[in-house]
């Protein structure tokens, strides 16, 4: 486990910060066991020893002392033991032991420098709580109930753990540490004995109301006996059910923007292709898997030239991405769719071929399996906006990305000499020719843009899965239905029908299945053809150019 | 010295071959006209002096340069203005981006609009943003010839400048040409239909008949009544 | 057209002796020549030329579509598959309670613990239902798929991608519906067809009677196309695939054309897929997909597209092609797919067919002009409309 490495490599750090509370913890241990601890109590080398002594009665071959060693083990905040524990815990047959090992993990890894590792143990504390309500609601009608019964948090060990999380509390100065930390005591307290404690717990979980809970609050409803703790408790399951429908809802809408960016980013390229010059190209998907294995190249040469800045791999792989896939876009339009421009159902079939060749090739350079780039480390976690509702920051980075892009787009088209040459043509293309504009090299630049817009969208696609040679299949046909809902000679019709799809797509999957949700979605936008064959932008001029068959 | 030189012009369109030996010349500041039934090549020869169609045979000189293997964006950058018969406005580009692209053909580099096209057409100016698609036809046919004029050509080339055109904006045009002709020594080739006008226009004519010139000769010497028989049907 | 003389030879001389390799030298060099003899067609050879010439059934239908009437399908896997999920259903219904588990239920459904037969399986329990669905199941759905895009004008690349959809929505449907469709392991292990053992020893005699019943419905289909193409309704699909609005203002109303000749080709895969289905003995989403219905598209293409024989060609030779070489050099075949795509559609766009009048072309002294082919095209249109409006 990676988690106890970090201690290796924080050992005399942790042991001077342990040694600090040591006497705090020796009264802690007089109410425990009093008996065990007395000497520890006296001297610092006394509870070195009884470090030793717990660990060697580690290997004891009785669970019970195994057991009480662990507990004790738990108790000394000597993060020194994290490792023996884990060794133990790898081993460990009896589920009694286990459980003690987890709970003295989790008290010890409150202890640590890195606050996640923190927030695991409150989280992992917490959970424990349940073990008591859980117990309560099963007795009597489940078969080995005793068991349960063993591997329950008693009223004692409760105590304990309470205080030991109330100190940590009280030094805690991470704001999420903290939170999660009285929402382990909460849940504690929840399944105390006084009911007003319970009540208070409630309500407590009622303000917070965070979906997270939902759970346990369930659990606890079904075995509260006191009928005022029973309504406050149902109180906060409701308000906690609420939120968490928002969350969900919310959540939902959020990946389906996700979801429609990275759309957005593939279909825009295929949209000015064929918006130019009337070709659809089907190796654009390869483009887009060709730029997620770009990133993977990259990242690979960051990882054994420039390992203390691995992160900033994505600022190489973002502009290679681009450039390769562009340069390759140009080479592909010189050498074969320049040959095509009046047979546009044959460049279909055209670059079908060169999307054989490519996922062929990359089969037998990278191999057939999906491999998955790590992502910079810059770009892990998220940030929690609402209760429950939780933002990757990949995800947030991908939207933000696509803005920009879009905006970039928009800048060349509307703004630049060269965006006027691409309308020109894209209107008229025999005219634009009579006026000086090499028709040509608008051709091989847009294919070159389209295709350089599919490899950015693979470096980003490579921050959401794992990336193979039949990654471009996946999303293509999307693309392409993003293209004809979208129409094509404006930029606003694609985003219109990224969206569209996008979010279409992630509402019908909410309310049936992933795959039922895509064949509704697309049967939704055949049907909607039938009333507007030009999409949602329409376009004047499309019919007499665009369309055109041979 | 001629601007545009013609020799032996032959242009297929597809297998048929629709022009069979065709010559002509036009001096600087002067403008040809070129008239015959419907259906003779007068806009395939437009279209193979332009260089939309390649040409199968003979030779095409603009201002001594021989431009027959050229394709039309170069024939644009050496000097062809070109106005086709359906005019050919960008409909989504506003008037100004239509007159912007014709910058492209320019051979000194300059990217602002000349002044003397909304001297000449100062409708032009009122209606800079408005979409060429929103134009009138007769704005329309402004803007295309506006538009030819902004590459700063030395040979304009105009398919039927007054077709489908109302009476008021033909008496505009045939003054905008009278003008053009005055003020620069642009060669114009024209393709006409309505005579009268064409007369007042042009210095020298052609006629054509199943793809080859019939006749020719300069219009002051010719009454028009002489050239009716070859053009009405 | 130069289809009424082949080389100088009368076409049906060429059907005849085409007809006759399939129906008499085939099988005869299959029970003649001694075991050993490299004259011999194996079994397995049989049966494999059975299963492309059902393929060819469907390049058949496909060109009919897109050679002719310039419509081209990139989802021509949905009509086969049809066609093949209609006849495996009814073949897997046949086996009745000798599966594996004993019960009525086909083996994947009791796996999938359904306990009743799904309503839309019932009727393939009779031949009766099951072989005119193969055919009618596929052209209802062309027909409303067609209806829905032809009749708004969807053409081009457009219908070709949008096509291309439908496949990825009938692989995806199959898929997700494993209780009712047997998921990604399709409909497979069959017994009987019309009491003909599947499996066992006698499953070659079988598979020789359905590689006879393939060559006889693929000629039936030809005739069938040849006579469309023929016909009045030939020339106006032809001029429909030269100038769509051409034909439109002369009044032709060329949405219900494309309709029904889509219908057609649809229905021609399905068929091919019902004889598919026997002689493969297995059909899955990845018959149907994509990928698979692109592969279709280039049968046509290589043969030579808007030819009577070129999908039969076609089918031959990209189907022989990929056998040899999965046997031979299994990490070569999509290399050599991707090529065969590029090489055709670039240097022969006239397919195999075409390759002899293309290098007669080559040496002809007639000027080339790029923009030839386009106004031969709209010259044959006009007449064409012609002869229309006079017929």
């Amino acid at each position: 486990m990676w988690l106890f490495n970090i201690y290796k490599s924080e050992n005399n750090f942790l042991y001077h910060l342990c040694m600090k509370f040591s006497k705090k913890i020796a009264v802690l241990m007089l109410i425990i066991s009093a008996l065990v601890l007395a000497q520890v109590a006296f001297s610092e080398a006394a509870s070195k020893d009884n470090v030793d002594r717990f660990i060697s009665m580690l290997s004891d071959e009785d669970k019970g002392v195994r057991e009480s060693a662990v507990r004790e083990l738990g108790n000394l905040e000597d993060p020194s033991v994290l490792e023996a524990l884990n060794d133990l815990w790898n081993e460990e047959m009896e589920d009694e032991v286990v459980f003690a090992i987890e709970i003295a993990v989790s008290k010890l890894q409150l202890l640590d420098i890195d606050k996640a590792v923190r927030m695991n143990g409150a989280e992992g504390l917490g959970e424990k709580a349940g073990t008591r309500t859980a117990v309560d609601a099963t007795v009597g009608e489940i078969e080995g109930a005793s068991l349960f019964k063993q591997l329950m948090v008693d009223d004692q060990e409760m105590m304990v753990i309470i205080t030991v999380l109330e100190k940590a509390l009280a030094i805690e100065k991470e704001k999420k540490v903290k939170k999660a930390i009285t929402i382990a005591i909460q849940r504690y307290k929840l399944s105390d004995r006084d009911s007003d404690v319970r009540k208070k717990a409630a309500e407590f979980f009622g303000e917070l109301a965070h979906p997270d809970t939902v759970m346990f609050l369930g659990r606890a409803l079904e075995s509260e006996q006191d009928e005022e703790v029973s309504a406050f408790i149902k109180d906060a399951v409701s308000k906690t059910e609420w939120n968490d429908q928002v969350a969900i809802t919310l959540k939902q809408l959020f990946n389906g923007i996700t979801i429609s960016s990275q759309y957005l980013l593939i279909a825009l390229g295929l949209a000015i292709t064929f918006g130019v010059m009337g070709v659809i190209n089907l190796a654009h998907g390869e483009f887009l898997m060709l730029g997620c294995y770009v990133a993977l190249v990259a990242q690979g040469i960051f990882a054994s030239f420039f390992q203390p800045v691995l992160g900033l791999y994505w600022a190489l792989a973002i502009p290679l991405s681009f450039i390769f896939t562009a340069g390759l876009g140009y080479a592909l339009e010189r050498s074969v769719i320049r040959f095509l421009y009046k047979r546009p159902l044959d460049t279909l079939l055209a670059t079908w071929g060169v999307s054989l060749l490519l996922q062929q090739a990359i089969r037998n350079y990278f191999g057939a399996n999906n491999i998955d780039v790590p992502s910079p480390s810059w770009l892990l976690g998220g940030v929690e906006v609402l209760v429950g509702l939780y933002l990757p920051y990949k995800r947030l980075y991908i939207i933000g990305f696509t803005i920009c892009v879009v905006a970039a787009i928009y800048w060349l088209f509307y703004r630049t000499r060269f965006g006027l040459k691409i309308r020109a043509v894209m209107q008229n293309r025999e005219m634009a020719d009579c006026l000086g504009i090499s028709t040509q090299r608008v051709n091989a630049f847009t294919f070159a843009l389209g295709s350089g817009l599919a490899g950015l969208a693979g470096c980003n696609m490579s921050l959401l899965s794992s990336v193979g040679p039949t990654t471009g299949q996946n999303y293509i046909v999307d693309c392409f239905m993003v293209v004809v809902l979208g129409g094509v000679g404006k930029i606003v019709g694609t985003i219109a029908g990224a969206f569209g799809l996008g979010e279409t797509n992630a509402i019908l999957e909410f309310f049936t299945t992933a795959n039922k949700g895509k064949a509704l979605t697309f049967i939704a936008v055949i049907i909607f053809l039938r009333f507007r064959p030009t999409g949602l932008s329409a376009s004047k001029g499309r019919e007499d150019v665009r369309l055109e068959t041979h | 010295m001629f601007m545009l030189n013609i020799e032996d012009l032959n242009v297929f369109y597809g297998q048929s071959h629709i022009l069979f030996d065709v010559s002509m010349k036009v001096k600087p500041g002067e403008t040809a006209c070129l008239l015959g039934r419907n259906g003779v090549g007068k806009t395939t020869l437009l279209k193979g002096v332009m260089g939309l169609l390649p040409a199968s045979k003979g030779k095409i000189y603009l201002d001594d340069n021989d431009v027959t293997k050229t394709s039309p964006a170069q024939r644009a950058k050496l000097g062809m203005g070109y106005v086709p018969q359906g005019r050919d406005i960008f409909p989504q580009l506003t008037v100004q981006e239509n007159l912007l692209v014709a910058l492209e053909a320019r051979r000194d580099n300059i990217r602002k609009i000349p002044d003397v096209v909304f001297e000449l057409f100062p409708v032009l100016k009122e209606f800079l943003d408005r979409r060429g698609g929103d134009l009138s036809g007769g704005q329309q046919q402004q803007l295309a010839i506006g538009r030819a004029l902004a590459l700063d050509p030395k040979l304009l080339i105009l398919d039927e400048p007054t077709e489908g055109i109302q009476p008021s904006i033909i008496l505009e045009i045939e003054d905008i040409i009278q003008r053009i002709k005055k003020m620069s020594d642009i060669a114009i080739l024209m393709v006409e239909q309505y005579l009268e006008f064409a007369w007042r226009v042009a210095d020298d004519y052609y006629i054509m008949a199943k793809g080859s010139i019939i006749e020719s000769g300069r219009t002051k010497d010719v009454p028009l009544e002489n050239v009716q028989k070859h053009i009405t049907i | 057209m130069n289809n009424k003389k082949v080389g100088g030879i009368n076409e049906w001389i060429i059907a005849g002796i085409v007809l006759s390799i399939f129906l008499i030298v085939i099988p005869l060099l299959n029970k003649l020549p001694g075991e050993d003899s490299w004259l011999r067609i194996s079994e397995f050879r049989i049966n494999l030329l059975g299963k492309f010439l059902a393929f060819a059934i469907l390049a058949m239908g496909l060109n009919l579509a897109w050679g002719y009437t310039g419509i081209l399908s990139l989802g021509q896997g949905v009509y086969f598959g049809l066609g093949g999920y209609c006849m495996a259903m009814y073949l897997l219904l046949k086996v009745g309670a000798s599966g594996h588990y004993g019960s009525a239920l086909p083996d994947f459904m009791v796996w999938n613990q359904i306990t009743e037969l799904p309503w839309f399986w019932k009727p393939f329990n009779y031949a009766w239902v099951a072989i005119p669905c193969v055919i009618l199941v596929p052209m209802a759905l062309a027909a409303g798929f067609g209806y829905l895009l032809f009749r708004s004008r969807v053409r081009g690349v457009y219908f070709a991608i949008v096509s291309q959809a439908l496949a990825l929505v009938l692989a995806i449907t199959l898929v997700g519906n494993q209780p009712y469709t047997g998921g990604t392991n399709g409909l497979n292990d069959f017994r009987t067809i019309f009491g003909f053992p599947l499996r066992g020893p006698d499953l070659p005699k079988t598979e020789f009677g359905l590689y006879m019943a393939s060559v006889i419905i693929l000629f039936g289909v030809y005739l069938i196309c040849r006579w469309i193409t023929r016909s009045k309704l030939g020339r106006v699909l032809r001029a429909i695939r030269d100038d769509e609005n051409r034909v439109r203002f002369s009044g032709y109303d060329v949405a219900n054309f494309k309709i029904f000749i889509f219908a057609v080709a649809a229905g021609m895969a399905g068929i091919s897929g019902a004889l598919f289905v026997p002689q493969v003995g297995i059909i899955s989403p990845s018959n149907v997909g994509v990928v698979p219905s692109i592969e279709m598209v280039l049968w046509v293409a290589v043969g030579g597209k808007g030819t009577l024989a070129g999908p039969l060609l076609g089918a031959l030779i990209v189907n022989y092609a990929k056998t040899i070489f999965s046997e031979l050099y299994p990490g070569i075949w999509l290399y050599f797919l991707g090529a065969l795509f590029l090489c055709v559609v670039v240097l022969f766009p006239k397919g195999a067919i075409g390759i002899v009048g293309q290098i007669k072309n080559l040496y002809s002294k007639k000027p080339k002009h790029t923009e030839r082919k386009k106004t031969n095209i709209m010259e044959r249109t006009k007449t064409e409309e012609r002869s229309i409006k006079e017929g």
